[in-house]
Parts: structure tokens; sequence; C-alpha cells
């Protein structure tokens, strides 16, 4: 079968840029930022050292814009303060040695770990909690004490609607509500804090001084 | 210099194999109809008057569409049918592209990146010659007869190679994009999506076990991304890179809830597979009968 003929020199050449124009068009719309690397070894150093810090610029998953700069840790230092029915508060536990975490920023994974941990240790159960109702409270020690512990402890998880936080000098400060969404179909009730969390990086907890004018993350809202 | 014109060309438009470009196209047709399909009862909710893109959408959005959905749903019913049997494919590609554009304007950021970026996908499957074979086009091209719509062995390269162009920035775009994110630094990007309440399919499962395998999985794909802009272009490793890459998006697929933008990517790929895969299923599918 006879080959189609050859297109002219022109031709070629014509049809050549164009695609190449497409083609760099498409690299200019969709690359934007290759086109301002000034180097590529060690990007990590690079892209922190050089760009992140100096610029004032954040990792775009930072949870908490008014963080030192040093303050990513992938330890934090946590001490957990339970307010009870009464209103009092009592430290429920510390790692001032810091909790490991999947991601070094402060974020929902981090209040999961968090209530992972204290559930599963006991070191929280549903009677100590204000907040929560009969149902929820059966659900928590249910979860706790007996079948597939860990699928269902995760389900009492915080997610980030679950819980709030300031930035302080101190730490950051996080009101968790434990309340069991998913068993316990009680979404109205998440506006009471029940666990007031200090978190700061490893080795820099303050030491427990129990407020005289608690403030509001602490007593709860 | 006619030496230099000559080499060039031919490496643009030299021709490659037609079955694997009709088989994305298919693919993308078919996931631009599901996508739309399952948007069908939820259309008034997201785009209607007092809908969601009233409320968090893009002031810049065409909000004329409030008032034409249906004709707009009809638009991107037809134009995705169009597209996946490669009926008038050019013209059903221009109508899914007009759209898709005007409803996603106005809540791009809901579509975790597929609203925004299918549409170019659309136009280049469907100009660079994915209507020219396993289509209604190839059919009526040649005379309907029986076992026509298989189409031509061979098409113009200049349409398969442009798209791989498009789908390395786009994994080259995606992949720097992470090297100022300390979660893809450290590899536990995976662990922190899994567990994440927003994009996990699995959140109620403890991964904690897995950390491990999933910062090698993570560190993986993230080199996938950075050398599948060079791997698609080169001969030799382009249906390995491919399959790779498939791999990679049917894995994400399943474990993370993100919109249609795994399906978009994974029929994209299908043209980078050997025709080999595509020849023999077409054949059996659209082939002539006895």
């Amino acid at each position: 079968m006879p080959s189609a003929p050859l297109p002219s020199t022109a031709k070629m050449a014509a049809r050549s840029l164009t695609w190449l124009a497409l083609a760099g068009f498409l690299v200019l719309a969709s690359v934007p930022a290759v086109l301002k690397i000034p180097g590529l070894s060690r990007p990590h150093a690079w892209a922190r050292d050089l760009l992140i810090e100096p610029l004032g610029l954040r990792f775009s998953h930072e949870v908490f814009p008014g963080l030192p700069g040093s303050w990513h840790p992938h330890r934090w230092a946590l001490r957990v303060v339970a307010i009870e029915r009464d209103g009092s508060t009592r430290v429920v536990e510390e790692w001032p040695e810091g909790l490991e975490t999947g991601t070094p920023w402060l974020g929902e994974d981090v209040v999961d770990t968090l209530m992972y941990r204290l559930l599963g240790k006991g070191r929280i159960t549903g009677p100590s909690i204000a907040g929560g109702t009969d149902r929820e409270e059966a659900a928590y020690e249910a979860a706790r004490k007996h079948t597939a512990p860990r699928k269902l402890l995760r389900w009492f998880c915080t997610s980030p609607q679950h819980w709030q936080a300031e930035v302080a000098p101190s730490g950051v400060r996080l009101e968790v509500f434990t309340t069991a969404r998913r068993f316990g179909r009680r979404g109205e009730r998440h506006g009471r804090g029940t666990l007031g969390v200090l978190a700061c990086p490893a080795g820099k907890l303050p030491p427990v001084v129990e407020p005289q004018d608690p403030p509001s993350w602490y007593r709860g809202k | 210099m006619r030496r230099l014109i000559y080499a060039v060309d031919h490496a643009i438009f030299a021709p490659l194999p037609a079955a694997p470009l009709g088989a994305a196209r298919a693919l993308l047709g078919l996931s631009c109809l599901m996508a739309w399909s399952f948007t069908l009862p939820r259309l008034g909710a997201l785009y209607g008057p007092g809908g969601a893109a009233a409320i968090f959408g893009s002031p810049r959005g065409a909000h004329w569409t409030e008032g034409a959905l249906l004709p707009l749903e009809i638009g991107l019913l037809v134009g995705s049918l169009g597209l996946m049997l490669g009926a008038w494919t050019r013209t059903s590609a221009l109508l899914l592209a007009a759209c898709h554009t005007a409803l996603i304007g106005r809540l791009d950021t809901w579509t975790w990146g597929w609203g925004t970026t299918t549409p170019l996908f659309v136009l280049l499957v469907a100009f660079g010659g994915g209507g020219a074979a396993a289509s209604v086009d190839a059919w009526r091209a040649g005379g309907r007869r029986p076992g026509a719509a298989v189409g031509p062995a061979e098409i113009s390269g200049w349409g398969p190679r442009l798209l791989w162009v498009h789908m390395g920035c786009i994994y080259l775009a995606a992949a720097w994009h992470r090297v100022d994110d300390e979660a893809w630094l450290t590899g536990h990007i995976l662990w922190e999506a899994l567990t994440s309440g927003v994009f996990s399919r699995w959140v109620a499962l403890d991964f904690t076990s897995v950390a491990g395998p999933l910062r090698f999985l993570a560190y993986f794909a993230w080199g996938l991304e950075l050398a599948a802009p060079l791997l698609l272009l080169l001969r030799p490793t382009r249906a390995l890179t491919a399959a790779l890459c498939i791999g990679l998006h049917a894995g994400l697929e399943i474990s993370t809830t993100v919109g249609w933008w795994q399906f978009i990517m994974g029929s994209c790929l299908c043209a980078a597979l050997p025709a080999e895969l595509w020849r023999p299923v077409l054949h059996r599918l659209l082939g002539p009968r006895g």
C-alpha cells in the first residue's frame, strides 16, 4: 500500500510550531510553580529555609496560624483536664514528654490520637465526662471494654466540628467535645465543653496551677 | 534545517495506534456520564436558587445557570453519552465541556480539582483523534458496515502526545506543590488522609499498625508523580508508567473520597496502555459477527 505523500517543509514547520505552542500553553497554564524553581537540591530545606520562613508563609495544612514557627514537633506534650458535672476540674492525664502523633501539626489527627489513647487506657469514661447522655456513656463503656475496641473507640474520636482551640503563650488550648456522634445522635449537645487540653512542644508543659478564675477554655462553655 | 523540521514533525505527528485513545475516550465519556447522573438528583440543591452554589460558591460564577438547570443537565448527559459512544464526538465534547464549565464554575472548590480540569481532558481526547476508533463516528465513516466501528489501525500521533504532555503537567504540578508540604516530606500524608474525616472512606479503622507501609506508599506515589511527566513521553516506559498510575488512582479511589478525579485520570491514562491490550477487546465488542 503506498504511503501518504509527505507534506511540504513549510506545512510541517507550521503544524509543528502549532503543536509546540499548544503544549507550551499547557505547561505554562498547568505548572506555574515550575517556572519559579531556582534549584531542586534539598527541596525540603530549600522550601522551609529560603521561602517559607523568610516570607512568613505557612504550610498549607497548618491548623493554628498563630503558632510559633518552631512549633511543629512530632511529639506534643499534652495535659488533659476533665470538667466534671459540678463544674470542677481535674487533671486526667499528662504526657509531659510528648504524645507521638501522625503529623507534626496539631490538628484533627492529634485529637483523634489523644482521644483514642485516653479511652483505650480507661482514663476517661462516660460518667466522668459532663455532657454525655446515659446512652452515650453506656456506649463508651461498651466500646472500651468489649468487642472490636479499636474500631469502636475510633468512632468516638472527635472530628473538627467537635473541638476548637486557641493559641496562647503557654500552648494550644483545646476544648474537646466527646459526644458520641455516631451512636448518640446528639449533635445538639456538642456546644458543651467536656475536656480541656493544653498542648505544647514536648518537655515544655507548665506546672499545674489550679486557676482561681478559670478561663473559658478551662471551664467549658 | 530541513532535517530538523522533519525530525520535529516526525516526533510529534508520527502515527500511533488508534485503539488506546478510542478506549480512553469511551471510558472518559462513561466517567462523565456517571458523574453527572449521580449529580442529577441533587442538581437543585447544589446549583439551584438558594442551593449550595448560591451560598458558598464563587461570586464570579455564571448565575444565569440557576434558571437553566434542566437544559444544562440534558446537555451534560447528552454530551457525556455522545463522548462515550463516539457519536459526533467533537460536537458532543464541546457541548459537555461548555455545560460542565458553566455549572462547575459556580462551585469549583467542591470538586477536588476534577471539576476544573475535566473539560480540557474532554477536548484534548475528542479533538486529538479519540473519535476515530471504537465509535459511532468510525462506523459512519466506514460506510456503516458491520465491524466498521472498530475504526482505523492508526491515527496521527499529535493528539495522544498532547494528552500525555497535559497529564505530565498535571502530575508535575501535583508533585511540586508538595515539596513544601510537611505531611508529604515526612511521608505521613497517607496516614493523615486515611484517618481524616474529610477524605477517608475508612475513618473508623485504625491504621497505626500499617504506618510504615503507608509511609513507603506515600513516597512511592510522590516519586511516581515526579517521574511520570518524563516516563509517559518515553515509549519504553510509557505503558508501565500508565499501569502504575492507574493502580495509584485505583488505590486512591478505594481509600478516599475525592470526587471523580480518579476516574478522569484513570480513563485518560488508558490512552498510554499498549494497543495490543485494546485491539482484541474492541474487535470482540465491535468487530464483525460470525
